[in-house]
């Protein structure tokens, strides 16, 4: 491809933009409600993943330890559940420790109350015991309630909290892989559609082009470059709408929803759009090319 | 020049567009095809295009035999001809100075080639003032004029015209009858489609009449047969 010739396909793909403003801006928006569906599903997806990496690891298990327990029972103890299969640690919280994590979470008005405490604590110590995942967090439930009586008084977990949290786990898989292939295919059929209104529209003057004796990649060349530019054009204002989007709404929620922020993280923006930003832009551009070829291909064919 | 061996052509829902032609055209000639309406004056012209295929025979021009020509070397092929057709077929978005550069462009032509050419067509054809009017700001006979200019602008050394009056009121159609003797005049190959009646009988040319897609006569300085 000449030089002189690339000049001449940009001018007219730039100017093939602007006469066809209205067809423009209809597959500048196509291309824009698509890559928005897709950086939209994935940022709902990566949250909901990192929530529940989050709550995982927040989910412990309690182990409180039998008070008679000799110090040499209490590192047997500790080592036989460290090795445990899927166990990921072990901490060991003392009677003072667990003393004090109570009255700090009592506040000011507690000192009185636990300083009578002090004396004779009746707070056992425990075992804080994470699982690798969160699946296999019945599975070591089950090893560690064998150990009751045998220097263990009581396992202690959220059984509630851990049931939900796995069919959560398991649905947001199912869902938002049955999201993204809805939207991808209604994504599809957009984009199909209007490349046909494209097609007829340009049939008279690819015709004309071949009768005064342009050859197909003469033809061509102005049209893949209008792709390009309108896939980078509508994927380059999603992601600069969605990236503030998504800055705002987060900061909206922390603002007015403080609470959440105790059991609710959301991704960092930058992570989010270091990510899906570019990925955006390519898949833009791919939509474009493969959109303007596939509406002059048929026509080159005489 | 043209030299047409035995066409016949079927379209595929079995209309007979030629029947048999042979016809040889000389360099420099002004030939008129006439005849009635779906006798084959369309099918012919497209044929020598090769935007349509004959069913069997062969077509040379230049002494090429265009019926064997791949898809590649098509446009080269035609950027050796100059095309006229009734609808004009002007591209909408380009003024008429574009629309006569982009037959140049599209050969790669250098720049200061298509300057230094389009103006002078433009002249030539009396339109340098409508230079930067789009097709849709101009009458039927200036686009008329400009799709002729498009059309030479290459100097090509045959120039095909498909009814170019069709669309025309009788003194514009006079006019561009007028530039394509002049074009002829230079050396240029002329073949006109037309149903002009009085303009074939007053220029007093070649006219071969088709019917039913057969030649039915061919007369040197003839007028246009009313059995066609
Ligand atoms: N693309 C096509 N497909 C099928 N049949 C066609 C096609 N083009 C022309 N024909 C048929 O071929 C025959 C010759 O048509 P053609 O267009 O060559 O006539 P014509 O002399 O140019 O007529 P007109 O003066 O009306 O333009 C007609 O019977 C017509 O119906
Ligand atoms: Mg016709």
């Amino acid at each position: 491809m000449k030089v002189r010739n690339f000049k001449y396909y940009i001018r007219e793909a730039l100017k093939s933009i602007f006469k066809n403003r209205l067809m423009s801006l209809a597959s500048i928006i196509t291309v824009a409600s698509c890559i928005f569906i897709l950086v939209f599903s994935y940022c709902i997806v990566s949250n909901v993943g990192y929530l529940l990496d989050n709550v995982e690891s927040s989910l412990d298990i309690s182990v409180y330890i039998d008070n008679k327990i000799t110090e040499k029972e209490l590192k047997d103890l500790k080592q036989y559940i460290t090795n445990l299969k899927d166990v990921e640690s072990v901490s060991y919280i003392s009677s003072e420790d667990a003393l004090k994590i109570f009255s700090d979470s009592l506040g000011d008005m507690s000192s009185d109350f636990v300083a009578g405490l002090e004396n004779k604590n009746i707070l056992p110590a425990s075992f804080t015991i994470k699982v690798n995942d969160i699946a296999n967090q019945q599975s070591v439930i089950k090893q560690l309630e064998k150990l009751i009586g045998k220097g263990i008084v009581e396992v202690k977990y959220d059984e509630e909290v851990l049931d939900n949290l796995i069919v959560i786990n398991n649905t947001v898989g199912i869902i938002s892989v049955v999201i993204i292939l809805f939207l991808a295919m209604l994504s599809t059929i957009i984009i199909v559609n209007t490349i046909k209104l494209t097609v007829n529209n340009r049939k008279n003057e690819i015709n004309i082009m071949k009768y005064v004796g342009a050859t197909d990649s003469f033809i061509r060349w102005p049209f893949i470059i209008e792709g390009v530019l309108i896939g980078i054009i509508g994927s380059l204002i999603t992601v600069v709408i969605s990236f503030f989007l998504y800055n705002k709404s987060i900061e909206f929620i922390y603002s007015n929803m403080a609470f959440i922020r105790n059991w609710l993280n959301f991704r960092n923006v930058k992570d989010v759009f270091k990510f899906i930003g570019p990925i955006s832009i390519l898949l833009g551009i791919l939509i474009g090319i493969v959109g303007s070829i596939t509406s002059i291909r048929k026509h080159l064919q005489v | 020049m043209i030299n047409i061996e035995n066409v016949t052509k079927f379209y595929d829902n079995g209309a007979k567009g030629a029947d048999q032609i042979s016809v040889k055209i000389e360099q420099g000639e002004f030939v008129f095809i006439v005849g009635s309406s779906g006798s084959g004056k369309s099918s012919f012209i497209r044929m020598l295009l090769k935007e349509q295929e004959p069913t069997s025979g062969k077509i040379y021009i230049n002494n090429v035999d265009i019926t064997t020509l791949h898809h590649k070397e098509v446009p080269y092929f035609r950027r050796q001809l100059g095309v006229v057709f009734q609808d004009f077929k002007l591209l909408p978005n380009k003024t008429v100075y574009e629309n006569v550069a982009f037959a140049m462009e599209v050969t790669e032509a250098p720049s200061r080639e298509i300057r230094r050419n389009v103006p002078a067509v433009l002249a030539m054809v009396g339109l340098q003032r409508k230079s930067k009017s789009y097709p849709n700001q101009l009458s039927g006979g200036e686009q008329q004029r400009t799709a002729l200019a498009r059309a030479i602008v290459n100097k090509p050394s045959l120039l095909i015209a498909d009814e170019p009056t069709g669309n025309l009121d009788p003194k514009t159609a006079w006019e561009i009858m007028h530039l394509l003797e002049d074009i002829n005049y230079r050396g240029t190959t002329v073949v006109v489609a037309t149903h002009a009646k009085d303009i074939v009988d007053t220029m007093q040319k070649r006219v071969i009449t088709i019917k039913n897609g057969k030649i039915l006569s061919d007369v040197e300085k003839g007028g246009y047969s009313n059995e066609g």
